[in-house]
């Protein structure tokens, strides 16, 4: 709350007045494109100031982070760099098998990942590391792996490690650890935030003799949530008060149905306000957000309407002094494919250009 | 009656987005000082042409004063981020004065 005093000189006295005004944070507007390809010529001249990329904790450090050449001069330019880094394994280029190597002298063995998650009747079950594998330690050497990479970004960077894409949309229909360890939704919860909280201490207080991340520096910390369908239960349980986090997180969808911008962010705007004090003085970012081409209208007016319903959302919550929005990061593949392509990107532009983007 | 001053943005409630324009408005009502009453006794004689004189006869009516309206000046002194305030407006008796800053 911003105070603005006046003097008022009449008659040889002097009356003075007081005031209060609120002014919200600026917001920064990202995208991510399918396939992580580089977006840069599409976009050129649009006011994109955040981006995401998703990696496999499976895979090595550099190509983690920063994953490539041009996502290096970005975060270098003041891009807010937001990278997913997953217990998933992805597949090509990351191996299932057990690992055997050395991180600045320190010897690990990384055991193949034994979990499943996300495991919807009738699909695949996509392999991770489990819960119990990371709280058993298993996987410190992927931790230390990827913190060697993080201590070279430059101080004046922005890049939030969100780990986990979604936890609920992870455990959704339970865990397993290896074959006889199968975990109800409920009880994957309470396993993942103590599994998030390991991994984030280890990686800003690791053992000793490893050098953790500068504090205060230019990385940062989330948990990744998909939304308010899952249910306010699982997000309490994952943001209990001393989750050791940055950013509070989730996506934002305008499917299954078409709504307004605003009724899309208001149903986790509620989760959020029933957290706890602390978390929920922490700034909020939007990791996906996207609108389904098919509704009426298409994508454009949709997309221009999210600015304002940003803005919306922050007006009210700096009035609560509670936290802000600070990044939406647009989802150009999935639910959200930019379709048409020039239109949407037109429309991306227009959005990023306007309060409380720009 | 004092002087007062009163503030109004051009926004209820006065919440901005990086880059708005803040309009602050300083209406202040007309410096009037306490008015003045009293009263007037006068006394009145009436001279006859002959000469003679009529009894004295003494009237009373009240009176009222009013204050004169002053100018005022009104100037932003201080703002709790920083902001630079600039004057667009003032009229001549300095009731009323705009402020402009950028959010």
């Amino acid at each position: 709350m911003v105070t603005v005093s006046t003097a008022t000189a009449t008659a040889g006295t002097a009356v003075g007045q007081a005031s209060s005004y609120l002014v919200t944070e600026r917001v920064r507007g990202g995208i991510y494109v399918g396939s992580g390809a580089d977006w840069r010529s599409d976009f050129a001249g649009a006011n994109v100031r955040s981006f995401t990329s998703y990696a496999s904790l499976a895979q090595t450090g550099t190509a983690i982070y920063p994953g490539a050449d041009w996502r290096a001069a970005l975060i270098a330019s003041g891009l807010l760099f937001n990278l997913v880094v997953e217990l998933k394994w992805y597949g090509a280029g990351s191996t299932v098998a057990g690992q055997a190597f050395k991180v600045e002298g320190k010897s690990y063995t990384v055991p193949a990942p034994n979990g499943r998650i996300q495991r919807r009747a009738g699909t695949t079950f996509p392999v991770a590391w489990s819960y119990d594998q990371v709280l058993a330690g298993q996987c410190d050497g992927l931790l230390h792996r990827l913190l060697v990479e993080l201590r070279k970004i430059p101080a004046t960077a922005r890049v939030n490690i969100q780990f986990a894409s979604e936890v609920d949309t992870d455990n959704e229909f339970g865990t397993s650890a290896s074959t006889d360890r199968i975990y109800t939704r409920a009880q994957a919860d309470t396993l993942a935030v103590r599994t998030y909280e390991y991994m984030i201490r280890w990686m800003r207080q690791p053992p000793a003799g490893i050098s953790p991340l500068p504090r205060p520096g230019p990385v940062t910390f989330s948990v990744g949530w998909s939304g308010a369908w899952s249910g306010l239960d699982g997000f309490l349980t994952l943001h209990p008060e001393t989750l050791p986090v940055d950013y509070v997180q989730w996506n934002c969808y305008n499917q299954n149905g078409n709504l307004t911008a605003y009724e899309r962010l208001t149903p986790m705007m509620a989760s959020y306000r029933r957290l706890g004090p602390v978390m929920r003085a922490k700034p909020i970012i939007i990791a996906e957000w996207g609108t389904n081409p098919a509704h009426p209208g298409g994508q454009g007016p949709w997309i221009d309407t999210w600015p304002a319903a940003v803005q919306r959302v922050n007006a009210e919550q700096v009035q609560r002094g509670e936290g802000q929005i600070l990044v939406t990061n647009y989802f150009d593949s999935g639910y959200g494919l930019l379709t048409p392509r020039p239109a949407g990107i037109a429309a991306l532009k227009r959005a990023y250009a306007a309060i409380p983007f720009r | 009656m004092p002087t007062t001053v009163v503030h109004r943005f051009n926004r209820e409630p006065a919440v901005y987005a990086p880059g708005e324009e803040i309009l602050l408005t300083v209406l202040v009502s007309p410096h009037d000082p306490e008015p003045a009453t009293g009263t007037i006794r006068t006394a009145t004689t009436v001279i006859m042409p002959d000469g003679t004189e009529s009894e004295t006869v003494t009237t009373e009516s009240p009176y009222v004063v009013d204050g004169k309206p002053g100018t005022a000046r009104t100037q932003v002194v201080s703002d709790s981020a920083g902001r630079s305030w600039v004057k667009v407006s003032e009229n001549t008796a300095g009731t009323e004065a705009v402020f402009r800053a950028v959010a």
